[in-house]
């Protein structure tokens, strides 16, 4: 099965283009312009969330501490994204797994996907707590 | 003491009579007698002499002050007699031993009004007996620093005057006490201060009129004056200004590093120049530039003056530029990202349709799209330098280590220059390892961009006590004499290599910034056509960790 990432972000050139590129390196993607229906639709299905922090409306920050509070979102790591350095101590401390300073090259934007879909001993093996639990 | 005079030569006289009228008398007996008559007259002479000798010693003695007659403590008063203004003698209690004739032509009194008063009950009645004893008391034991102090009278036809008064002790003996010595001068539309220098006409005027602030301080680093536009910034008296008073209107964030800096200059004697936030009388802290200078009498240290000028506006369109800033930069970044990646996926594409000559292009792409990248990088660094919240890492790194890696990886990007290192063994030093290798990278940077026509780069460690300095030496242009104090500044752009070598002129004066975080220093050696030496020194561990 294909992983699945929700690509949350404002702007639509980034949005756009983070689709476009995963889409080509074989995902399933959800592209949301708005954060706030993480808040009503918990993305449980996804193994990855991309996150802008800036985004109108709902503080990328605020989303990212709920879905880490919710049982059945926990689990999914999240990627922070955002053009300001300095937030990266603010989106660890929000639960975030990873963060993604722009400008980002495809490569660096790869990578960091590709470690947080692929890690064998860090969420694969969370997957398989999660399917043990379920059974 | 002429009378003593008269009258010692008036016995001579007496006696020279005597000897005339005896000339007749030839015989022996006579002779005798006439002997006998002057060995009288010449004891009684000699009595006569030695009671005047007393007297004049008695009148030496009270003169020179070490007499022991009852009233010699009047006559110490004749001092009064050497001043032509105003002058008086009182007791410790303030109270009136002798008035001048200046003093009561003056201040409009006769003997019988001033004799056994109090100072406070005749003049400058402004003042309680409690202020008028501080102030005088403060004056007097201060005699060095020539203090007065303003009072204020009011005639009975309700005029009123400012006079300033000084103070001294007299030492008494013939009482074994002290007494004060008062005098006052008249200050004209005097204003405010309790400085001599004021006095003086024209300055006096030029200081109260001044459209900047100015204060003076005495030797003490203790205010004694400030002008018209000080007092009616602060919208406070000369009284709670004075001394350190003044330093309540300072913002709380600006006290200590504000005195620190005054202090550490003063000690010096050395000028200064600050910037602090001061109360205004509004209640509005307003960013001030303030700059003191030690000034001297007559060789002597004679204390501080300073000016200040309010420059909120300059501060806040600063602030406001470096925000603008920031956010337009973060703005920009977005963009750029979809370029970026964009770009790369037109690349793969063109690659995978083997139109290697279209891919080529993408590769000019990259390189205009990360020009803009690194400017951006460059606005937002001094907006993050100049920011307020400012995160710093503070790890114990090894500056050897750093280098190599440092070198290893450049080594791999430029191919123009080869890189001679040699790095003693040197003490590891706190700070943030992002900071520094930005640092570095921008020095060798500038190296290589200024030695178009060199080969090499030659980079070395050292240290020397507790100081580690890396050295980055090029055989580049070099920097003019007269550039070498503005390279650090901000936007600084040498105007002979601005056109050949572009940028915005941030990257020295980030470098700079950051290398004083960590409290270090940068130092440049350079001739034109021979290259520059840049030398960056930092505390070893030991010394960091000592200090915080």
């Amino acid at each position: 099965m294909r992983k699945k990432i929700l690509i949350a972000d404002d702007d639509r050139s980034i949005l756009e283009v983070l689709k476009i590129v995963l889409d080509r390196a074989g995902y399933r993607t959800e592209a949301l312009l708005n954060g706030k229906k993480l808040f009503n639709n918990p993305p449980t299905e996804s193994d990855l969330i991309l996150l802008d922090i800036r985004m109108s409306g709902v503080d990328g920050l605020i989303i990212c501490r709920h879905l880490k509070s919710m049982e059945s979102t926990r689990e999914i790591p999240i990627v922070m994204i955002s053009a300001v350095p300095d937030l990266e101590n603010l989106a660890k401390e929000a639960g975030a797994d990873g963060f993604l300073e722009k400008p980002f090259n495809m490569k660096q934007l790869l990578e960091m996907v590709k470690k947080y879909t692929d890690d064998l001993d860090g969420y694969q093996s969370h997957e398989q707590e999660k399917t043990n639990g379920n059974s | 003491m002429p009378k003593l005079k008269n009258l010692i030569n008036g016995n001579k006289r007496s006696i020279y009579s005597a000897r005339i009228s005896d000339n007749d008398c030839g015989k022996p007996q006579k002779m005798l007698r006439k002997l006998g008559s002057e060995i009288e007259a010449s004891r009684r002479e000699i009595e006569a002499v030695n009671a005047k000798l007393s007297i004049i010693h008695k009148e030496l003695d009270n003169y020179s002050g070490e007499g022991k007659s009852e009233d010699s403590a009047f006559r110490s008063t004749d001092i009064l007699d050497l001043f032509e203004g105003p002058a008086a003698v009182l007791d410790r209690s303030l109270r009136f031993i002798k008035a001048n004739e200046g003093f009561c032509d003056t201040f409009r009194l006769m003997q019988k009004d001033w004799l056994g008063h109090y100072v406070y009950e005749l003049i400058g009645k402004r003042f309680d007996r409690v202020k008028w004893e501080q102030l005088v008391f403060q004056a007097a034991f201060e005699t060095k620093q020539k203090i007065s102090f303003d009072i204020v009278h009011s005639f009975e036809d309700q005029k009123e005057e400012t006079f300033a008064i000084r103070a001294c002790l007299l030492w008494d003996s013939a009482k074994q006490e002290e007494k004060i010595l008062l005098t006052a001068s008249r200050v004209e539309k005097r204003i405010n201060g309790h400085f001599s220098m004021i006095e003086e006409g024209a300055f006096r005027i030029m200081a109260e009129n001044a459209p900047v602030m100015i204060w003076v301080s005495d030797t003490a680093k203790k205010r004694i004056y400030f002008n018209r536009a000080w007092l009616s910034f602060t919208g406070r008296t000369p009284e709670e200004e004075n001394g350190h008073g003044w330093e309540s209107s300072i913002h709380p964030e600006d006290l200590d590093r504000s005195i620190k800096i005054f202090n550490t200059a003063f000690d010096k004697r050395e000028e200064y120049k600050k910037e602090y936030r001061l109360k205004r009388k509004d209640g509005e802290y307003r960013w001030i530039l303030s700059q003191g200078v030690p000034f001297f009498n007559n060789g002597l240290f004679a204390g501080y003056i300073g000016s200040c000028v309010d420059i909120n506006y300059r501060v806040e369109q600063e602030l406001q530029k470096d925000e603008f800033l920031s956010i337009i930069s973060h703005e920009l970044k977005t963009p750029l990202t979809a370029m970026e990646v964009y770009t790369d996926l037109l690349r793969q594409l063109l690659i995978k349709e083997e139109k290697i000559e279209l891919a080529e292009f993408t590769d000019k792409l990259f390189v205009q799209i990360n020009k803009l990248v690194e400017l951006v990088k460059e606005i937002l660094d001094v907006s993050w330098i100049n920011g307020k919240t400012l995160y710093f890492n503070n790890e114990i790194l090894s500056i050897n280590k750093l280098m190599e890696e440092m070198i290893e990886e450049k080594k791999t990007v430029i191919k123009s220059h080869r890189f001679i290192t040699h790095l003693d063994p040197v003490d590891e030093i706190l700070g943030d390892k992002a900071r520094l290798i930005q640092v570095l990278d921008n020095i060798i940077s500038n190296a290589v961009k200024y030695s178009p026509d060199a080969n090499q780069i030659a980079v070395f460690t050292s240290q020397e006590n507790n100081w580690i300095t890396i050295s980055i030496q090029d055989e580049g242009i070099g920097i003019p004499g007269p550039d070498i104090a503005k390279i650090f500044d901000r936007f600084f752009r040498s105007p002979l290599s601005a056109k050949t070598f572009p940028g915005l002129g941030l990257g020295l004066y980030v470098s700079k910034k950051i290398i004083k975080k960590h409290k270090g220093r940068i130092d440049v050696i350079s001739e034109p056509d021979k290259g520059s030496t840049f030398k960056i020194s930092f505390p070893s561990v030991m010394v960091s960790q000592h200090n915080t």
